[in-house]
């Protein structure tokens, strides 16, 4: 199967069992997690499934393109169910199996892995899926967001496309992986890979980037302040990836680091609650408002 | 009629180090709830799997047992009459316990022979109370962490799925959050099918077998230990024993099946512990060694059937390629330049902010160092090995390695110093300096790596608690207690003659930078505390004679073990018992008196304060000889000669004497006796038995 065909695969997967398809995320994230459509979707009580694939970029991941699977840059698909139905392992199973896995050939495992993101003040319980020994996706039943504890309970499911493909293909690098029948992923890929190592590790300038996270910090704060929680979340996910580079070029010590974290923390934080508060302000609105009468329209 | 309880409870998998723990509680809840409900086992057993956990009890009666009340009536007196037929009071009495009045029986007690109602209850049927218990039996469970997965307010380590009971062939119907107990277990995941009907108990082992479960533990630890054994023969290597990671593995899978791989042997030229950490940390297998040197070849266990195609070892091949990948990829970036020109760049890394930087924490150290061996007689060599020791030992926190593989933190840094051409003593001590990192692993060996141990240890708990960052319940992010617990281990097992409350002291100046600082009597507290559950615990030392050896503060850890040892050898010597006693007295007379400093024997009156002042004088004089080799046995010989004289002393002198000088000579003088005995412990804490202190109190 194609990289490209597993993408659409799984989005098909996805939209048959009823989720929203979206469409990645504009700004750089580290993982799908980042995305709006997680991040608030897993937020207040309202329903809400679904689907999208996230290019995400892990700087100190990079391998200049030199690692058979390890990159800063890859493309996640993710899925959220809300609430996490009962058979949602036996779901993922499936969705490994319309790839066209055959999983009495693999070995499968869930293996523990509690998963924390500092920054966006998120933790759940859940594993790793290991295929074969390689770890292809990471199952969370999401406990906490931006500090709150949730509820109903999502499931967060977050395919590592490339190896899953890989083991599909039965390649040795990801970058031999075919992409469709004229290119493969290190066409795609490879330079930009080795450039962004080359930046992240080497060029990114230091001072700018500490600069920079100041200002949006600055702008993330004020536009809370302001009540304006989109804009100020996409100001809180550039301090994060800003972050990550900063760590990347080792400019930041072990308690600085800390602190960095704290900070973004605090913005994510801040988002997340913004917009519990406005979405119940908005729900109580149409509640009061007398439901006007409405005439089917022919 | 005896039946079989089968409780299985089905989850998503569980954590590896969590199932063992849980099933444990399972059977201890389980146990407790059956006895409490008088329901008569013959004996339960519990087994899992990451998918569930199940409970057997086997012999379970089909009810409980019945009780027997007896209700106190009227007196014999009042409720028969002259010709023993029932009065009145004794038929409304039967009436209201519901009982018939022939029935009542007559008891004799203290106030005359009276009448009792007997109540029989009958045991209610075992099948009607299970759907109480066994609901009860998953509430005890609780695990190390939880999580919430729906709506109905359960929490678990991972979600519960199914719930299946049986009371031998009847299916037990109960109802937990929002799942209802059915006769129904799952398969393995791809091995079995997806629901299996369940008639009896043994049909559920019969199931759980014909559909790919193992699902005993010591069964899947025995294939594992034969599988290693057979591929071992084969490939002529030794697998690297490693219990904890068999553990895991053996917990983790329900269908263990060895899968054999083999990697390029170019990576051989890894040290080997990079090597082995990168297969079993990231990936779980077995690695294989010949001899000293690492194999090019592992183990892993798949769950599921054997891989004839090998495709899960081909999967496995390439992720252990590209891993070591990796880990070569660590090592060249961390051998280009050497340990020892990392070390000024510690000064970027904070320790703990207000402790300051890596940097810091090693120029202290290194006084800590410095101290130890001096105080330890080190030779100048030696002092300058420990000296550099410390010196590389924090280095590691910079490479790549140790950033891969937090649990190799100065292993890592060893293998370097070594690879660098730094002396044997030196990388050694640098590759030993974390050790003992918790109950049960092992000390430094070196010379070297015992002392930056300790100046490790010494100097994160002794800047941590002057910080006033004592740990409080379980919270100890800096590892205190364990440090504590190493510096005091290491201490008694190396024999290590010195006092640290006076090393402490000595080197708190290095702290004189902090504000705020707590006083230095909150770090010989907490040593002190530590020391007592040492000794109880990892030396098994009886309770009171670890409450006689710590109510004597004394840094020297290795001194409290060894009079910790000499009194638990000599404590059940009927003689020593009656020491204890005579002891006692001279400390309960002193307790609460103001003692004065010193007395003068030339004040004594009567014979039996000369007697014993005679025999103290002679007893110290030796005592004084053996402390120094710390031979405790024999000063608490010395000691025993104390016995007779100071019973005779308590019998013939009044210590309380009306006279106010003759009464503070004589304080004054126990209170010198009492600080002789101290040197091995307070006595008076000493648990004896009943008759020897009544042997010599009858006597005064």
């Amino acid at each position: 199967m194609h990289f490209q065909d597993l993408l659409l695969k799984l989005q098909a997967f996805w939209r048959a069992r009823g989720c929203v398809i979206e469409q990645p995320f504009d700004l750089e994230v580290g993982a799908g997690t980042f995305h709006p459509a997680t991040f608030f979707g897993v937020l207040g009580p309202r329903p809400w499934n679904v689907a999208y694939v996230q290019p995400s970029r892990r700087p100190t991941d990079g391998r200049y393109g030199d690692n058979p699977i390890r990159m800063q840059f890859y493309y996640q698909f993710q899925v959220i169910l809300k609430p996490s139905p009962d058979d949602v392992q036996d779901l993922y199973l499936e969705s490994l199996e319309d790839l066209g896995l055959d999983l009495s050939r693999h070995d499968v495992r869930f293996e523990k892995d509690d998963w924390k993101s500092p920054t966006l003040g998120a933790s759940g319980l859940g594993w790793q899926v290991v295929l074969d020994g390689l770890e292809i996706s990471q199952f969370t039943y999401f406990q906490q967001m931006g500090g709150l504890e949730l509820d109903p309970i999502s499931c967060e499911l977050t395919y590592g496309t490339e190896r899953i493909a890989m083991v599909l293909q039965g390649v040795e690098t990801v970058w031999e992986l075919r992409w469709n029948d004229a290119f493969t992923y290190g066409d795609l890929r490879l330079q930009a890979e080795r450039e962004g190592c080359a930046y992240n590790f080497e060029r990114a300038d230091v001072p700018t980037l500490l600069q920079l996270f100041e200002i949006h910090e600055k702008e993330s704060k004020r536009l809370l302040r302001e009540g304006l929680v989109y804009p100020a979340y996409e100001h809180c996910v550039k301090c994060s990836h800003l972050f990550n580079v900063l760590d990347a070029r080792r400019a930041i010590s072990t308690t600085e680091r800390e602190r960095f974290i704290q900070r973004i923390q605090d913005l994510a934080q801040g988002c997340a609650q913004l917009y519990l508060n406005s979405t119940r302000q908005r729900e109580q609105e149409q509640e009061q408002e007398p439901e006007p009468e409405r005439v089917p329209a022919r | 009629m005896r039946r079989d309880l089968l409780l299985e409870i089905g989850t998503e998998e569980v954590p590896p180090l969590e199932a063992p723990r849980l099933a444990a509680q399972l059977k201890a809840a389980a146990e407790e709830l059956l006895r409490e409900a008088r329901v008569e086992f013959e004996a339960a057993a519990v087994y899992h799997t990451p998918r569930r956990l199940a409970l057997l009890v086997k012999g379970v009666a089909e009810e409980q047992r019945e009780t027997v009340e007896e209700v106190r009536g009227p007196s014999q007196r009042v409720a028969f009459d002259a010709d023993g037929k029932p009065t009145p009071a004794a038929i409304g009495f039967a009436k209201r316990q519901g009982v018939a009045v022939h029935e009542l029986v007559v008891k004799e007690t203290p106030n005359g022979p009276y009448v009792f109602a007997v109540k029989r209850t009958p045991g209610r049927p075992t099948l009607e109370l299970l759907p109480e218990l066994l609901p009860r039996m998953i509430q005890r469970l609780s695990p190390s962490e939880t999580m919430r997965w729906d709506d109905s307010g359960l929490r678990f380590i991972r979600p519960i799925r199914w719930l299946l009971a049986l009371f031998g062939e009847e299916p037990v119907e109960f109802r937990y959050g929002r799942l209802v107990a059915r006769p129904r277990t799952r398969g393995h995941r791809f091995l079995g099918r997806r629901e299996i009907e369940v008639r009896s108990v043994p049909e559920y082992f019969e199931a759980l077998k014909r559909n790919g479960v193992v699902l005993d533990p010591v069964e899947r630890r025995g294939r594992i230990e034969r599988a290693l054994e057979t591929i071992s023969q084969k490939i002529k290597a030794h697998p690297a024993r490693d219990d904890a990671l068999l553990d895991e593995i053996t917990n983790n899978l329900e269908h263990p099946t060895p899968v054999l791989g083999s990697f390029p042997e170019e990576f051989l030229a890894l040290p080997r512990e990079i090597l082995e950490a990168t297969i079993v940390e990231h990936q779980k297998f077995v690695p294989f060694a010949v001899g000293e040197k690492a194999a090019p070849h592992f183990v892993g266990f798949r769950d599921g059937p054997e891989d004839r195609d090998g495709t899960v070892r081909r999967g496995y091949e390439r992720v252990v390629r590209a891993r070591l990948w990796d880990s070569k990829f660590f090592f060249e970036v961390d051998r280009k330049e050497p340990l020892a020109a990392r070390v000024p760049r510690l000064k970027t890394v904070i320790f703990q902010e207000r402790l300051g930087t890596i940097w810091d924490k090693v120029e202290r150290m290194r006084r800590w160092g410095q101290a130890l061996a001096e105080k330890l007689s080190l030779s100048n060599e030696e002092c300058r090995a420990v000296d550099r020791t410390i010196y590389l030992s924090k280095a590691d926190l910079l490479t790549a390695m140790v950033g891969e593989f937090p649990d190799l933190e100065g292993v890592v840094g060893g293998i370097y110093a070594r690879l660098d051409g730094e002396p044997e003593p030196v990388w050694r001590g640098v590759y030993e300096h974390y050790r003992p990192k918790g109950a049960g692993d092992p000390l430094p060996e070196s010379t070297t790596g015992t002392i930056a141990s300790l100046a490790d240890k010494l100097d994160t708990v002794v800047g941590s608690l002057l910080l006033g960052e004592e740990p409080t319940g379980s919270r100890d992010p800096f590892g205190l207690r364990r440090k504590a617990n190493g510096v005091i281990r290491i201490a008694i097992d190396k024999a290590l003659d010195l006092d640290f409350y006076e090393l402490i002291r000595e080197l708190e100046g290095l702290y004189a930078f902090l504000k705020d600082r707590r006083p230095l009597e909150r770090v010989e507290a907490f040593f002190h505390d530590r020391l007592g559950l040492e000794l109880r615990d990892d030396y098994r030392l009886p309770y009171d004679v670890v409450e006689a050896v710590l109510a004597v503060r004394d840094g020297n850890f290795y001194r409290a073990w060894r009079r910790a040892q000499s009194l638990k050898r000599l404590r059940d010597r009927e003689e020593f018992q009656q020491l204890v006693v005579a002891f006692s007295r001279v400390a309960n007379i002193l307790k609460g008196q103001q003692v004065p400093h010193g007395f003068s024997p030339q004040h004594f009156q009567e014979e039996a304060e000369r007697e014993l002042w005679r025999a103290y004088l002679k007893a110290e004089g030796h005592i004084q000889k053996l402390l120094p080799q710390g031979d405790y046995d024999a000063v608490l010989e010395k000691l025993l000669t104390l016995k007779d004289p100071i019973d005779r002393y308590f019998d013939e002198v009044l210590v309380m004497a009306p006279d106010p000088l003759l009464r503070q000579n004589r304080l004054g003088f126990l209170s010198k006796l009492k600080a002789l005995f101290l040197t091995v412990g307070d006595l008076s804490k000493l648990v004896v038995e009943k008759d020897a202190k009544t042997k010599t109190q009858t006597k005064s």
